[in-house]
């Protein structure tokens, strides 16, 4: 059976740091939301920060699945454990972390889009 | 390149910046791995490490300091930075 599509949050650290300054954050979260199989595509500020945690702990749903577009994978899966345990999620499989600091739109839009068929085929067996 | 105002104040003048406790720090450069934003800097001479750009640091970030094992990392307190926030805004005829 094919998955809902899942949702895609980016994170751009406040939108003042340089690890985003080779990418249109604009364009690429167009793209992504308008082209890629997403359920929808948005940009958050700095989900690590307090508010991030609260924005996650209302935000978050046990019937979607999320993917994260921000920075290393092993720090998201560190730092957003306990929201997305908590809304009920499975970190396996409900999640999916991805890092596309220094990169520019196309190669950022590139990444999600494959990572998108990656999450696919392992969702599908 | 970054902005240079967060929230309506200089960056410069906002002391938000990692402070390496170096009595812990083993050198392992999780830290400056993890950061894409230039902050720290990697040295031949001792200390190997040193926070070489203060102002490139993301505005209450902490994500680096996760990454040390022995706890090496503290940052300013956050309501006093964001006292001193509001209070430079005030001064800049809330601009
Ligand atoms: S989650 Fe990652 S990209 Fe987002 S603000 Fe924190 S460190 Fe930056
Ligand atoms: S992660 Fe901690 S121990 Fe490792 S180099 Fe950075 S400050 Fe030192
Ligand atoms: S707090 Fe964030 S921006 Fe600042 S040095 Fe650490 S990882 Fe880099």
């Amino acid at each position: 059976m094919l998955q809902e599509r899942p949702g895609l949050i980016m994170c751009v650290c406040t939108g003042k740091c340089p690890g985003f300054a080779k990418m249109d954050i604009w364009d690429f979260i167009n793209r992504v939301r308008v082209e890629l199989p997403v359920e929808y595509g948005f940009i958050h500020p700095q989900l690590c920060e307090e508010d991030g945690d609260r924005f996650l702990a209302d935000f978050l749903k046990a019937h979607r699945r999320v993917m994260i577009a921000a920075c290393a994978p092993n720090m998201q899966n560190k730092m957003f454990r306990d929201a997305l345990t908590a809304a009920g999620m499975d970190m396996k499989t409900d999640f999916y972390p991805l890092d596309i600091r220094d990169l520019t739109t196309e190669e950022a839009f590139q990444k999600v889009a494959d990572a998108l068929k990656d999450w696919e085929a392992r969702a599908n067996g | 390149m970054a902005e240079t105002t967060f929230m309506g104040v200089p960056r410069d003048k906002i002391t938000w910046a990692p402070v390496i406790d170096y009595t812990r720090c083993n050198y392992c450069l999780e830290c400056a791995k993890f950061c894409p934003h230039q902050v720290y800097e990697i040295r031949e001479e001792e200390p190997r490490l040193i926070v070489a750009n203060p102002n490139n640091c993301v505005v209450f970030c902490r994500a680096c300091a996760k990454t040390c094992g022995p706890d090496a990392i503290s940052f300013p307190e956050k309501s006093r930075v964001l006292e001193t926030i509001k209070a430079l805004r005030q001064q800049e005829g809330g601009k």
